[in-house]
């Protein structure tokens, strides 16, 4: 026990001597708690610039318009009777979307025929192309309903759909950009601090006195700080900033509980066993920041790991935020039991096994027999 | 019985609809949406590939890691000479001057990420879209002045730390969230003035403006011109600042953090 008790205080004595360490492992996640969620603080585009090109030029026309200057995410900056002007604006990216409305819209909508409208959304700006057409949607539909009652006034009658559409999201209600993104990268952020934190306490312990070796126990000990440590940050995110933000909670405690634990342990073994190969005290900035973005792709959350290559597949499972992140969100988000995530926290287990044994022979006495990495002077 | 037109699809609109595509359309991409009484078309509708999203992605996120990468080389790289103690001696080696020391240094890097960058965005253009619509050479001056700028703002942060792991956390903040304040995969045009203003503040952001003008939508060269001087002004200004920054730092050893 004291072997364990040892490791646990060397790994806070050495955090707590380093302002890098400190910096890292606390300041970095409430730094990053603020300022990751700020660009999506809106959660649902809006003010997108927008072109409107009015060819018919007819009351219905106008009518249109006015419907489109309603939509809270379009502002219509530009409103005129040139397709290329407009055009010139959109490669200019002044503007995200046009809509033409086509000559004869009112004449066709009054014979009982359809009115023509094209929409143009910059596809190179695929979430901006699309928010901008969504809002066109929405004021087109509100249109199609007031000049439905008109058509069916010429016609005699109504050409009303026979089957109205409704959709209500699950979890995410308002279907906000922050509430999908952020609860997913915090996950991630606490694995990379932790990761980095590992990395700068171990890797400055080897730059000063070479290959680090020490009892199992010692390991445990250390690992149980960092745990510590894993284990505060990501309930700061699960329990105060996804309250302070307004995401999704649907908090499951138990199965919180568990994920913590297991996602916690795996990282931290992962992080000793990167650590055990670093011999200065800053290479973990370098390789774990780095990673950070491909780490996320990997995590499935902008693309289904399902739709994945095989050996990708492969390598997503290997790191701990792919099934952390995905149980967390689970949990956290979509209200799910422990036993609807049973499949992540299996891996998550595997993982810390997996890891753990690696980290025990990486410290272990047949580390003395791997090469010994030379003792550099520090300052 | 003549036979009567169907009331959704009219034949005689699809191709008017076709032709005005025909004439204007295929390098903007729209998104099909039907809405009853008015009828919107997209390419779709008029048989016009388009924009996948492995094209928009991987154009944002390769250029993203690759600029991580080379700040990050960059940075350590200028770190490295306080952390070791160094400074002094490699200045000396290089004739006392800090200009061409600092470019030597960094010159390896930006030729190492520039030409990964160049070839991640033609092997996007080629594998997963339908090539550079625009011009190719301003493309790769673009790529070149943009990693020419964060090299100087890893110098500045270098310089303004004098201390590398200091340094390489900084930069992880300003050059790892890249994409988050790109406002490429969610605007920033409702955004805080903060958002807005760090936006404004990222060399990226005038990059993937002029790259999504020159690969995806074949924009005239002088619609980029704007974003070749934003770029520009982003290594004149950390440049200056950073060889400041960074030639002061160097002179003195004391404070250099381990």
């Amino acid at each position: 026990m004291s072997e364990f008790r040892r490791g646990f205080h060397e790994a806070l004595q050495h955090i707590a001597s380093d302002r890098a360490a400190k910096s890292v492992l606390v300041g970095a996640i409430i730094l990053y708690s603020f300022f990751y969620p700020a660009p999506y603080r809106s959660q649902v585009a809006s003010h997108l610039p927008v072109a409107v090109v009015d060819l018919d030029l007819s009351p219905m026309s106008r009518g249109l318009v006015r419907n489109t200057l309603a939509v809270r995410a379009l502002d219509v900056v530009e409103l005129g009777n040139s397709f290329s002007a407009a055009r010139a604006s959109l490669e200019d990216a002044k503007v995200q979307a046009i809509m033409v409305i086509q000559p004869d819209f009112q004449r066709d909508i009054l014979r009982g025929r359809q009115g023509q409208v094209a929409l143009f959304g910059n596809g190179a700006l695929l979430a901006h192309g699309s928010a901008a057409l969504g809002g066109f949607s929405d004021a087109l539909g509100a249109f199609a309903q007031d000049a439905a009652v008109v058509q069916a006034r010429f016609a005699g009658a109504a050409t009303g759909p026979v089957l109205k559409l409704v959709r209500r999201p699950l979890f995410n209600t308002r279907e906000g950009y922050g509430s999908t993104v952020v609860p997913a990268v915090a996950i991630l952020i606490v694995q990379q601090t932790l990761l980095m934190g590992i990395g700068l306490v171990i890797g400055t312990m080897q730059a000063r006195s070479g290959r680090l070796t020490m009892p199992p126990t010692r390991v445990l000990g250390m690992s149980a700080a960092f745990g510590v440590l894993g284990t505060l940050s990501l309930l700061y995110f699960a329990g105060f900033v996804f309250w302070l933000q307004d995401y999704p909670r649907a908090g499951d405690l138990t199965g919180l509980g568990v994920t913590t634990l297991l996602f916690v342990g795996a990282v931290v073994a992962m992080g000793l066993v990167a650590a055990s190969f670093y011999r200065t005290r800053e290479r973990a900035f370098q390789l774990i920041a780095l990673l950070s973005l491909p780490m996320f792709f990997l995590a499935g959350v902008s693309w289904p790991v399902s739709a994945f290559p095989t050996p990708l597949a492969w390598l997503a499972k290997l790191l701990p935020s792919t099934a952390g992140i995905t149980a967390m969100v689970k949990f956290n988000q979509m209200g799910a039991r422990v036993g609807e995530a049973a499949g992540e926290l299996w891996t998550l287990a595997l993982l810390v096994v997996l890891y753990g044994g690696l980290a025990m022979w990486r410290y272990g006495p047949s580390a003395l027999a791997l090469p010994v990495f030379p003792r550099r002077r520090i300052q | 019985m003549k036979r009567e037109r169907t009331p959704l699809v009219n034949k005689k609109h699809l191709i008017r609809a076709h032709e005005f595509y025909e004439k204007y359309g295929p390098k903007t991409v729209i998104l099909a949406r039907f809405v009853p009484i008015v009828r919107t078309f997209s390419p779709f509708v008029a048989g016009i590939a388009a924009m996948s999203y492995a094209t928009f992605l991987l154009s944002l996120t390769l250029p993203a890691v690759i600029l991580f990468g080379l700040t990050l080389s960059v940075t350590a790289a200028f770190a490295r000479e306080l952390r070791d103690r160094t400074a002094a001696t490699w200045l000396t080696s290089s004739g006392g001057e800090l200009v061409p020391a600092v470019i030597g240094k960094a010159f390896p890097y930006l030729a190492l990420f520039f030409v990964q960058g160049v070839m991640s965005v033609l092997w996007v253009a080629l594998a997963t879209g339908g090539g550079v619509r625009g011009s190719i050479p301003l493309l790769v001056v673009a790529q070149a002045l943009m990693y020419l700028g964060y090299a100087a703002i890893g110098l500045a942060i270098a310089g303004a730390m004098r201390n590398m792991a200091t340094a390489l956390s900084f930069v992880s903040l300003y050059a790892g969230t890249t994409l988050a304040y790109s406002g490429r995969t969610f605007p920033v045009n409702g955004a805080d003035p903060f958002v807005r203003v760090w936006n404004l503040l990222l060399p990226f952001t005038s990059y993937v403006k002029l790259q999504a003008q020159q690969l995806d939508m074949g924009a005239p060269a002088s619609a980029s011109l704007a974003h070749v001087a934003a770029l520009m002004a982003f290594i004149a200004i950390p440049g200056a600042i950073g060889l400041r920054l960074y030639g002061r730092a160097a002179r003195e050893p004391a404070s250099w953090g381990e």
